[in-house]
């Protein structure tokens, strides 16, 4: 097995609100090895954009964030000191969003907000230079007249552009890992496979690690190397990307994959998709916290959670497939 | 655990799926939930009391208080600082109980106040209702309106139109009427324009109600949260605008109980007997820190952003 | 941009012409005799003779729409009538003290922003602390003051009873820096108080909606220094709302200047129309009004165009 870059064990990030305790990430764990592509799937609100920023301690000081363990590349991330924290994200770990429009500044040139990180890295740097590392850093994510892009302001580029542009700021502090939150979901079709190709180019030349965060199995199945899928703060089933997705054992997983258009059809052509919404974190359900949309769910499901069970490279939390093994 | 208890128990656990985050929460109507972060904002509150005892206070100004503010001069006893026997707030240049003046010059403030907030408000949200549900013609006549109204200092247009009118209460209130409406017409056509085309107000008009029906019954209770906010912040302001104007001497005549009237009259004695200056206005601030604190609460009780 | 300026300005002109007709319109039907105002007799001792010869003379005897006619293209040629109490020329009397105005308007301005920048980010960055309620509070204290009642408190305090500052009157700023301070800051700053209080309000929400933005997080998870991320990133966009928010400030400060410039002696415009309307000197009033506007409209047109610069999606949006 290769080398491990990240490890997350038990990660617990909890939120005091005035109407009681938001336990959004409730005992998380997973890791990544260099080189790796891990997808972190699931619908909005169950926790794994909040897992991600717990990641980088990006999350506001009124976030209580504990873990047993959460380790990169040798580091304890949760030993580190704000300042250290800080420049773990500008070395190791970078991160790019959903939303290139809100998450590049609108009042500042591309060249800004580009040739910042690289003076952050080495603030000797003459201008010159720095307009040349931005040059370069934008042809190698295929923007293209780079000179040109780097007078102008995020809104008057297109959406794709503006994606190119955020992963080229990302890499431009030359990190180990990214952390990519749903990076196509705010992109055309078109587009969005674009970028996904570039993601694995630049992970294939520059060996980094890759957290993708989505809730489309469509772009998981393009990129990921392993699947972790999360619902409600838990992770309820992990293991290789082939493997779930010829065969998944939580019900959850089934469902997700099954509301992909064009990627497996249920019987009758039907697309199926899942009822109802996340549980309100303030009030879980006792049991599983999937039962009250499984359409599987038995009593046992109602009455305790289920444990996790590892097999081999997989694990998942689901009554059924321990009913299976007893 | 209690019969009932369970019962409920049972039913959480029954819930169709799909529904839990909802059910869970407990239901309240709007006005209902607006009513409760109203009552849980500490200063709102302490707001709202202050309030009810200064109102309290001049209403009932004879209980309180054994001077008449006008006809009680006393030119012996003139100048008494605060604390003086007989004048616990001390008397002024012409011997007047400056407890008593205060008290009924309350009443003339906060009235003059209230109805400032009260005219402003129908004129500019009738006006804002009809150019913000008919649009057209009509609302681009009465805005451009709106805009010239309020493209100029306000408190220099009320400056020009008391010049014109004459000093008086009453043309304090008109004046302040004549520059404070747009911004009701303003506001309340932004309200308009986002309910007009919503579910609600489709299904009204599909229902041939009649346009008026609509306005009042489905509109206007959509619109009322920013509205009050408004008002409630438009007494405060004029409450200091015709305290300023008073002062210029374009108020009430120098003889009424007023608070304006007090200050401007203080000024003569600033050196000598700085409370005939520092009491009044303090009463004003106070006055007005108290709608302000009211205003905040319930920007804050009305604000969906909070609303979760 | 040059013809985005045009436009504004070419939009002002039925603005000007409503209110100067409003204006004009108010004082003409306004009660009083001119012409007693005029020779200063009021005890209607006036012979018919010096009536007509002093109409004649004023242009009273004319219809009102070809006297607002007149006085619309006598103003465009900057000649805005000749005072009833001084016999002066309007214009000229205004524009000897706008710069006094100005002055006071403009020192304002710069006091409560000194003010309210850092006590907005401060309350903004400091979230639900102790003091962003102080912050909050004292914003909220700030608008509820009578702001020439603040003047005249800091006059009592620190003129009257510590003798620190003069209590009255102005003086150039060659006369001495110091000189200067000691006349302009207790003005000023009963005319900076609730414009202190608005804006530190209005930072502090602007701020807090900026913080919680994309790009502020993107900003920081780049590894940016948190300083790099306030000052930087943050505080551009905060000022975007704030600066609308400064041109409607301006016509409170217009219309407060009328008031503090009375208490303190300041030779302004606003002393100059308080005293006009206690003379019922119609053409000053007149004058003052228009010529108040007009700032107001002219710093307006400039606050949007520095609007326009900061930022970008607006000034290019306009180019295109």
């Amino acid at each position: 097995m290769s080398e491990k870059f990240l490890e997350v064990k038990n990660l617990r990030t909890y939120f005091d609100t005035p109407e009681g305790l938001v336990k959004s990430v409730d005992g998380v764990s997973f890791s990544i090895n260099r080189g790796e592509t891990l997808a972190l799937v699931g619908e909005s609100g169950c926790g794994k954009t909040v897992t991600s920023l717990s990641l980088i301690r990006l999350l506001a000081d009124t976030a209580q964030v504990q873990a047993d363990y959460m380790e990169v590349d040798g580091q304890q991330i949760l030993e580190l000191t704000k300042d250290e924290a800080r420049k773990l994200r500008g070395s190791k770990i970078s991160m790019i969003f959903q939303e290139p429009m809100t998450s590049l500044n609108p009042v500042y040139r591309i060249e800004k907000q580009l040739g910042e990180v690289f003076r952050l890295h080495d603030p000797k740097l003459t201008k010159q230079q720095v307009f040349e590392k931005s040059v370069d850093i934008l042809k190698k994510v295929g923007v293209p007249n780079p000179a040109e892009r780097l007078k102008v302001y995020p809104h008057q580029l297109s959406g794709g552009l503006r994606q190119r542009v955020m992963i080229a700021i990302s890499l431009a502090s030359s990190p180990q890992m990214l952390i990519a939150d749903e990076p196509t979901t705010a992109l055309d079709v078109t587009i969005q496979a674009q970028i996904i190709d570039l993601l694995k180019e630049l992970q294939k030349d520059l060996n980094m690690s890759i957290l993708l965060i989505t809730h489309d199995f469509g772009v998981v199945s393009q990129i990921a190397d392993r699947v972790a899928v999360m619902y409600a703060g838990k992770i309820v089933e992990e293991g290789p990307l082939e493997k779930i997705f010829e065969d998944p054992w939580h019900p959850y997983t089934k469902l997700l994959i099954l509301s992909i258009p064009g990627i497996k059809v249920t019987r009758g052509n039907r697309l199926e998709s899942i009822s109802g919404t996340v549980p309100n974190p303030l009030h879980f359900p006792e049991g599983c916290r999937f039962a009250p949309r499984c359409p599987y769910a038995m009593e046992i499901c109602k009455q305790k959670p289920p444990e996790e069970l590892v097999e081999g490279d997989r694990r998942v939390s689901c009554f059924l497939r321990r009913g299976e093994h007893e | 655990m209690s019969e009932e208890k369970k019962k409920e128990n049972l039913q959480q656990t029954n819930t169709p799926s799909g529904e839990i985050g909802i059910e869970a929460l407990p239901v309240t109507t709007y006005w209902a939930d607006v009513v409760r972060r109203f009552r849980k904002n500490k200063i709102a509150v302490v707001g709202l009391i202050m309030l009810t005892i200064i109102i309290v206070l001049c209403a009932g100004a004879p209980l309180f208080t054994d001077y008449d503010p006008i006809v009680d001069m006393n030119l012996l006893d003139k100048l008494q600082p605060p604390g003086s026997e007989g004048h616990m707030l001390g008397t002024d240049h012409l011997g007047r109980d400056i407890w008593s003046r205060l008290l009924y010059g309350g009443r003339t403030s906060v009235l003059t106040g209230l109805s400032v907030a009260l005219i402003t408000a129908v004129v500019g949200v009738v006006i804002g209702l009809f150019s913000g549900y008919f649009g057209g013609i009509v609302e681009m006549i009465l805005m451009r309106l709106t805009d010239i109204m309020m493209s100029f200092p306000f408190l220099i247009v009320a400056i020009a139109i008391m010049a014109a009118l004459g000093s008086s209460q009453r043309n304090i209130i008109l004046a302040l009427a004549i520059v404070g409406w747009p911004r009701f017409a303003r506001l309340t056509r932004g309200q308009v324009l986002a309910v007009k085309s919503s579910e609600y107000v489709e299904s009204a008009r599909v229902a041939g109600f009649g346009n008026l029906r609509i306005i009042f019954n489905h509109i206007l209770p959509n619109c009322m949260g920013p509205i009050i906010i408004q008002a409630t912040l438009a007494v405060g302001s004029a409450i200091l605008s015709a305290a300023s104007l008073t002062y210029l001497g374009l108020g009430a005549d120098a003889s009424a109980p007023d608070w304006g009237v007090m200050l401007s009259q203080g000024r003569n004695y600033l050196q000598s007997d700085a409370y005939l200056t520092i009491i009044p206005g303090l009463a004003i601030s106070i006055t007005v820190l108290a709608m302000n604190w009211i205003g905040d609460g319930l920007r804050d009780a009305f604000d969906p952003k909070m609303r979760k | 941009m040059w013809t985005y300026i045009l436009k504004r300005v070419l939009q002002a002109i039925p603005t000007l012409l409503v209110i100067s007709f409003l204006i004009f319109s108010l004082l003409y039907i306004t009660p009083g005799d001119p012409v007693e105002l005029i020779l200063g007799t009021e005890d209607g001792t006036v012979s018919e003779e010096q009536r007509v010869l002093v109409e004649q003379q004023w242009g009273l005897d004319k219809p009102f729409l070809v006297r607002y006619a007149d006085f619309v293209i006598n103003a465009c040629k900057g000649d805005l009538g000749t005072s009833y109490a001084t016999n002066q020329d309007v214009f000229d009397s205004i524009m000897v003290r706008m710069p006094a105005t100005f002055t006071l308007a403009g020192f304002s301005m710069l006091l409560a922003l000194l003010v309210s920048v850092p006590l907005g980010i401060l309350a903004a960055l400091k979230h639900n602390s102790i003091w962003d309620s102080l912050a909050t509070a004292l914003a909220t204290i700030g608008v509820s003051l009578p702001k020439f009642w603040f003047g005249l408190v800091l006059m009592i305090f620190f003129s009257l009873k510590l003798g620190w500052l003069p209590s009255t009157g102005s003086a150039d700023i060659s006369q001495g820096l110091g000189t200067f301070l000691s006349y302009i800051i207790m003005p000023a700053s009963s005319l900076a108080l609730g414009m202190a209080a608005t804006q530190t309000r209005m930072i502090r929400s602007s701020m807090l909606d900026v913080l919680n933005q994309d790009y502020v997080r993107y900003a920081r998870s780049k590894g940016l220094k948190e300083r790099v991320v306030i000052w930087g990133h943050a505080l551009k966009n905060a000022m975007i709302p704030v600066i609308t928010v400064i041109g409607g400030e301006i016509g409170g400060l217009l219309g407060g200047a009328v008031v503090t410039e009375s208490i303190f002696s300041w030779p302004g415009v606003g002393r100059l129309a308080v005293n006009s309307i206690s003379k019922r000197d119609y053409p000053m009033i007149q004058g003052i009004t228009l010529m108040l506007c007009i700032s107001y409209l002219v710093i307006n047109l400039l606050i949007d165009i520095i609007y326009a610069w900061v930022d970008p999606r607006i000034r290019l949006d306009k180019k295109a």
